[in-house]
Order: structure tokens, then C-alpha cells, then sequence
């Protein structure tokens, strides 16, 4: 099969297959020391707490790359970058040696509140210009590469004058960062507003592509919402096999926060994605 | 920054915050299958619940206490007067005893006083930063002499709690999702720290409690024991060794 897999633009380790880092399986890692490639720490959870944590973080991570992913950049809100979050952002990153930083395409609040949802944007020029300006304040602080990732949503704004793959291609290109493609999203985000998701992920610079994310979701019928409480369904796959067919290979993990089974479980269903890699890159 | 994309963030944080989503179709477009206010009302659904789920892994005794219906008009209500303003969701509670002491009605309103209180302190002190308590051989080497003015600095993940209720019982059956025992009024001191990595609350009878109390405020070890009304050598001892097995202490300053 295909293909012209794309150069990258940040040349980066290729750490395989990984998995979101959770409290449950904090034993079975520490005991069991399973083989992977890494894990993925929700930023948030580590950067103001000094117990167990803490504690939990510098056991794992003596063993295991840890990259950093965000839930409150907020960096398409119009209240101003929250500095002294950036700083402890940046310190966490240092003390961790992550080697990338993500965090999503989204605000999660104004006026000082913080409603900790993934919010959606209007896509508009304006809003576009916001982001990118905002982006790069964030890279010129973390120092180290930092990529968004594009967002699950239920909403379309009227004002909206590019679709959602657009804007956040412009953005990456813009102001010149990686991405974070989550397949399930653009398939979430495609069901809930009726687009194409492979139009979606021809239009995404490839070459920008940090990482994948992966997960399950629930299926209201009407709408889905982007719940990471099940295993990946077919539809996904093939989005992810179409995908890194034109990125090449890509750090890729496997989110899971409701219902959250053993590890074993989760472990397997990450490295299904490692098949997708071999059947579909040159 | 962008005025009109600031007017729809707020608009659209006032309608998701407050629930009231009726005029969505001024700046939300149809799905195929859901309105403009059914697709906003995923995302005003989804606040309250996902704050509800955030505080009831702190609050698990509260929650027994007023139930699962009593719990989710108490977060409507403390999230409207208390939102996030934190980038963690770990920290959303931390006001709980602030607005339970202000003019709200719930059932056994001043036992649910006495129980936030622990349940943030606990919830604070597993957060605090880490810091190296002192060992054996800190103490071994202020002189013997010195004793009397030195003062202790307490390790950040330490609070002392002075209580109207002996709700430590309640507490450790709330967590276990057991009946909850009676929780007499009755005043009671309480010491919450984190001990490496785990968390422990400790009733305290009173002198023991005003001694640490004022080594916390600042006062020099003789003076301190004077305020807890302590006379028993022995007992001061017994009581200090206790306390720096548990590793509560970060300094001593000697200094007078």
C-alpha cells in the first residue's frame, strides 16, 4: 500500500506505542514493569501536587519516557495567558524530561473561571489570528516542541468561515507547531457535524504530527460524545491506517478514563495500533 | 485580543454555567439530528456532571451525609458561588467550608461543617509540596540548652483542626461506603498531614493540640508548653518523640 510518507518537521524519537498514565494502574506498572513505549501524563494532575503523585512520577518516569499533555492551556481563550500556569508547565516539563508538550485546540474559560471542558472555537480569521499569536508565546516559553490537538465537538458556530481542519492546519503552519491527531475526534467531530473525516485528515499537515491519540466513545444515536470509555471502534482504525499511511510511523497512545479496565486490557488494545503501522507504512 | 471572539466565549460560558441555553440558535448551527440548544445542552449537561464526579472523590463523606439528590444541589449551588479558577479540578473544593458557612440550607448543617473541614485538609495536605522532615539526627544536635528557645517549623503538609463534632469515626466509614455511626457534638482537635505518601488524621486530646497549635504560631518550645498547660516532663517527651516519628517537622531554628 501507498505512499508518500511525509518528511517531519520536528525529527523527534519515535517511541511506539503508548499509554494515558492513570491512578489504577499505578501498582501494575510499578510491579509488572510492562513493555511500552511510553506514557502520556495529563499535566494538570502532577504540576501542583507533591505526594503520591508526585512520588508515582519520578518511579514511573525513571523507566519510561513521559510526555506531557495539557487540559487548561486554554490557548484560544480571550482572557490572557495565565504566566505562572506556563511557568509551573515549563517546570514539570524540565523535572520530567518530556520530550514534547500538548494541550488542545479549545478554550476552557473566561473571566477567570475555568469550566474544565474542551471548549469549541468559531473558526473564523480573527479567532485564528488569536490562536497563533497565543501558540507561539506558549513554544517561546516551554522551550521544547509543543503541539495541539484537535478537539471532540458537539457545536458549530454560525460566525465559522473554514472548517475545523482548515483552521487548525493554518494554525500549525502559522505559527509553525506540531500537532496532536487525535483519530477518534476527527471521527466524533465528523458524526456529530456531518463532514468527511478523510477530507478532515487530507487537509492536516502530516509532517506536523507529533502523535496520535486513540480511544473509544459513546454512540447516543443522534450525536457521540467523545468519552474514552470503550475499546476503538473498526470506523477509527482505518481513519488511524488511512492517517499513518501519509505520516509514516508516529508515536501513538491509547486513551482511557471511564470504565477504565485493567491494564492488561488497555495495553493490548494500544498495541493493536502497532499492526495499522506495519500493514499501512512504506 | 478579539472583541467579538471574547463576546462569544462569555455568552457561551453564561449559557453552559447557568444551563440556560434556549437562545442557542442565535450563534449555534443545527445538526442534522439535534437543535442548536439540544447540541449546547451536551456541553451544560456535561459541566455539572464532570465537577459532581471531581467533588465527590473529596467529599465522599459529605455526600453520604446529604445523599446522592442533597449532593448535586450542594455542587449546583457551591459551583455557581465558587466556580474553578484553577487549572486542576483536584483544587475545586477547596472553598466547600467557606460556603458552607455562609447562609445556606441543608440537613445537619454544622456536623457537614465539621466534616468539609477535614476533607479539605486532608485534600490540601496530600496536595503540599514535599519537603525533608528532620530525622533523628536534626534533634541530636541542638544542645540541650537551647530546648527552651527553640522553634519548630512544621512541614507544609500539616493542619490542625479544631472541630465541633468527633467525626473521624464518621469519616473512615464514609470512605469504607458502610452506615454511617453517629457523629456526637463534641469539641474535638484533630492533626491531618501526610506522612511520605500517605495521608493520616489524628484526634488530639487538648493539651497536646494546644501544644502544637503554638509551636504552629510561631512560639519557642518553652513557651509553647507553657500555653498547653503540659507539666509532666514525661509526658512532653512521650508527646515529641510521637510527633517526630511521624516526621511532621522541617526546621528548628535555635536563634532566640
Amino acid at each position: 500500500m501507498v505512499r508518500n510518507v511525509t518528511r517531519r518537521r520536528f525529527p523527534l524519537p519515535d517511541l511506539g506505542i503508548g499509554v494515558g498514565l492513570r491512578t489504577k494502574h499505578y501498582a501494575h506498572i510499578l510491579e509488572k514493569k510492562p513493555r511500552l513505549g511510553w506514557f502520556e501524563i495529563i499535566s494538570e494532575n502532577y504540576m501542583d501536587s507533591e505526594g503520591r503523585p508526585l512520588s508515582m512520577l519520578e518511579k514511573i518516569g525513571a523507566r519510561y519516557p513521559l510526555v506531557m499533555h495539557g487540559v487548561s492551556l486554554s490557548i484560544g481563550s480571550t482572557d490572557p495567558l495565565d504566566k505562572a500556569y506556563l511557568k509551573r508547565l515549563r517546570a514539570l516539563a524540565d523535572r520530567v524530561e518530556a520530550p514534547w508538550v500538548t494541550d488542545h485546540l479549545c478554550w476552557t474559560g473566561v473571566l477567570g473561571k475555568n469550566t474544565h471542558d474542551l471548549l469549541p472555537l468559531p473558526y473564523t480569521e480573527d479567532a485564528l489570528r488569536h490562536v497563533v499569536k497565543r501558540v507561539k508565546v506558549v513554544q517561546d516559553l516551554l522551550e521544547r516542541p509543543f503541539g495541539l490537538e484537535n478537539p471532540s465537538s458537539y457545536v458549530e458556530f454560525k460566525t465559522s468561515s473554514m472548517s475545523e481542519a482548515e483552521f487548525l492546519a493554518r494554525v500549525a503552519e502559522e505559527a509553525d507547531c506540531g500537532l496532536l491527531l487525535d483519530v477518534n475526534n476527527v471521527y466524533v467531530s465528523s458524526f456529530n457535524h456531518g463532514f468527511d473525516p478523510k477530507e478532515y485528515l487530507d487537509t492536516i499537515p502530516h509532517e506536523r504530527v507529533l502523535q496520535y491519540h486513540l480511544a473509544g466513545h459513546t454512540n447516543h444515536g443522534t450525536h457521540i460524545i467523545d468519552t474514552h470509555s470503550d475499546h476503538v471502534i473498526d470506523n477509527v482504525w482505518e481513519l488511524y491506517a488511512y492517517s499513518v499511511a501519509k505520516s509514516g510511523g508516529r508515536p501513538t497512545l491509547l486513551e482511557w478514563d471511564e470504565n477504565i479496565p485493567d491494564f492488561e486490557v488497555v495495553h493490548a488494545e494500544a498495541k493493536k495500533a502497532l499492526d495499522y503501522q506495519v500493514a499501512h507504512v512504506a | 485580543m478579539s472583541r467579538e471572539l471574547a463576546r462569544l466565549e462569555r455568552w457561551f460560558q453564561e449559557r453552559m454555567m447557568s444551563g440556560k441555553t434556549r437562545d442557542a440558535s442565535r450563534e449555534i448551527l443545527p445538526s442534522k439530528t439535534l437543535a442548536p440548544h439540544e447540541r449546547l445542552d451536551i456541553y451544560a449537561d456535561g459541566y455539572l456532571l464532570r465537577l459532581e464526579e471531581a467533588l465527590t472523590d473529596d467529599f465522599m463523606t459529605v455526600k453520604a451525609l446529604v445523599g446522592p439528590e442533597g449532593f448535586t444541589r450542594l455542587v449546583r449551588e457551591y459551583v455557581t458561588k465558587f466556580p474553578s479558577r484553577h487549572p486542576s479540578l483536584n483544587f475545586l473544593g477547596r472553598s466547600l467550608p467557606r460556603f458552607l458557612a455562609g447562609r445556606v440550607k441543608f440537613p445537619r448543617l454544622p456536623l457537614l461543617r465539621s466534616v468539609a473541614k477535614v476533607e479539605v485538609a486532608m485534600a490540601e495536605v496530600f496536595d503540599e509540596k514535599r519537603v525533608k522532615p528532620l530525622g533523628e539526627k536534626d534533634f541530636a544536635r541542638v544542645s540541650p540548652k537551647a530546648w527552651g528557645k527553640a522553634r519548630l517549623r512544621f512541614i507544609p503538609a500539616f493542619r490542625l483542626l479544631e472541630l465541633d463534632h468527633d467525626v473521624s469515626p464518621l469519616i473512615t466509614e464514609a470512605r469504607h461506603g458502610r452506615p454511617l455511626p453517629p457523629a456526637p457534638r463534641k469539641k474535638t482537635f484533630m492533626a491531618v498531614y501526610r506522612k511520605d505518601v500517605t495521608v493520616y488524621r489524628r484526634t488530639l486530646a487538648r493539651k497536646p493540640y494546644l501544644l502544637l497549635a503554638a509551636l504552629a504560631s510561631g512560639k519557642p518550645l518553652e513557651k509553647a508548653i507553657l500555653a498547653s498547660g503540659m507539666s509532666d516532663p514525661d509526658e512532653v517527651f512521650r508527646w515529641f518523640n510521637e510527633w517526630r516519628a511521624e516526621e511532621i517537622f522541617s526546621g528548628i531554628t535555635t536563634r532566640a
